[in-house]
């Protein structure tokens, strides 16, 4: 085959044409991600928007920076925690609002969730709520109840570990619900972790 | 009967995708247990339904056939990831009640289906109303079995506390299968009933036509 006879084949239009949409695919979807890109800055502002509503709160910088190793278990990956305080009855209160991904749920996924944990005198005094934030392969997640979310925070006592056993669980997303106590016992965890290391 | 009416016809009633074609199920029994869930899945499927009908119409003469599927899904799958974009950026409520099952509308075999079956036989104008009718059909039919599976399953319906009295399995897929089946028994039983009806009626015509000749 000439060089001209492979130009004018039908092999160089096929190659031709999917090149040419990928290409124009790509471009477009780069300028897209430009614009729609949602930052971690603008979703931890979605999460403090959730979690307490209109009142005023005050974010601090990022406990893990830029290269940090990420606290990690076979159950959970912390992915950011910043220090939120704001003014409740003429005083500051203190939480920890911490990003972690429960691992374990459906299909081998995770659920990323925003855990809001209230700290006073130096200890971990309960869980002011939790919200989901992502989730990956979590095909029932639209299953997980509001309910569900606040009764963490109801149910909090002193060195508590979130078990389905003990009721922490929604019937038809089961693994889903194991990723989100996954989460939120990691964030409990990597709390502790940091006010020990304050108080020692 | 107008071109354009029979291809919206088609779309909502006699092609219907979800009850007359069975086309979509695994979205249709994942997500109807919320009727806010299914309207916007269906919402989010007419959007990208539509677009990728009238680029596939446009790019019909320049895409060689044996290279066609490919091409489809590139573009179906750049619609896709756009629309989950704006939805993460906008609406982060929707993307993550829709969670895994908005990726796969790439596979979505409805969308496939129309620019494989329509859009690359048909010009631009006429591929746009069949993707709006079919995405529409999808919808509604979405919402519907949303609105009912939610009701009987959570006593809700978009939210909203209707009554105590709930049967849970109605808000697991299991309970959406359900619901699924006796809808699409009851839309073929209407369908058939209509078309029975219009038969009876041009026979009906035929036989007065032939007395009146014979007369």
């Amino acid at each position: 085959m000439t060089v001209k006879q492979f130009f004018k084949s039908t092999a160089f239009k096929c190659i031709a044409a999917l090149l040419g949409i990928l290409l124009v695919c790509g471009v477009l979807l780069t300028f897209a991600y430009s614009f729609l890109e949602v930052s971690a800055s603008e979703k931890a502002d979605r999460a403090v928007a959730k979690i307490y509503g209109g009142i005023d709160v005050e974010r601090g910088a990022e406990l893990i920076k830029d290269g940090d190793e990420k606290p990690s278990t076979n159950l959970y990956t912390i992915l950011q925690g910043y220090e939120v305080t704001y003014q409740k009855d003429g005083s500051d209160v203190k939480n920890y609002l911490v990003q972690s991904r429960g691992k374990k749920g459906f299909s081998s996924g995770s659920v990323t969730c925003w855990v809001a944990v209230i700290v006073e005198n130096g200890k971990i005094a309960g869980i002011e709520n939790v919200t989901i934030d992502s989730n990956v392969n979590q095909s029932f997640i639209g299953n997980i109840t509001a309910d569900f979310l606040g009764s963490f925070g109801k149910n909090y006592e002193d060195g508590i570990e979130y078990t389905a056993d003990d009721g922490f669980v929604v019937s038809g997303t089961s693994m889903s619900s194991a990723a989100i106590r996954n989460a939120v016992n990691g964030a409990l965890e990597y709390v502790s972790s940091i006010l020990g290391e304050a108080n020692a | 009967m107008n071109k354009y009416k029979r291809i919206t016809l088609d779309g909502l009633i006699f092609q219907n995708p979800t009850f007359m074609l069975v086309l979509g199920t695994c979205p249709t029994l994942g997500l109807i247990s919320s009727a806010m869930s299914a309207a916007g899945m269906g919402l989010t499927v007419v959007v990208i339904l539509t677009l990728s009908n009238i680029l596939i119409s446009l790019m019909r003469k320049l895409i060689p056939n044996e290279v066609r599927i490919p091409c489809y899904i590139v573009i179906i799958a750049t619609l896709v990831t756009l629309a989950r974009m704006f939805l993460e950026k906008f609406v982060p409520d929707l993307y993550d009640s829709l969670g895994g099952f908005l990726a796969l509308i790439v596979v979505n075999c409805i969308i496939l289906g129309r620019a494989e079956a329509f859009a690359n036989k048909h010009n631009v104008l006429e591929s746009a109303v069949d993707g709006l009718a079919t995405g529409m059909g999808f919808t509604c039919a979405l919402t519907l079995m949303g609105i009912i599976c939610e009701f009987i399953g959570k006593g809700s319906v978009f939210g909203l506390h209707i009554m105590d009295f709930k049967v849970g399995m109605f808000a697991t897929p299991a309970g959406s299968f359900l619901v699924y089946g006796m809808c699409i028994a009851l839309f073929t039983y209407v369908i058939n009933l209509f078309e029975r009806s219009k038969r009876v009626k041009a026979n009906k015509l035929a036989r007065e036509n032939l007395l009146r000749e014979a007369d």
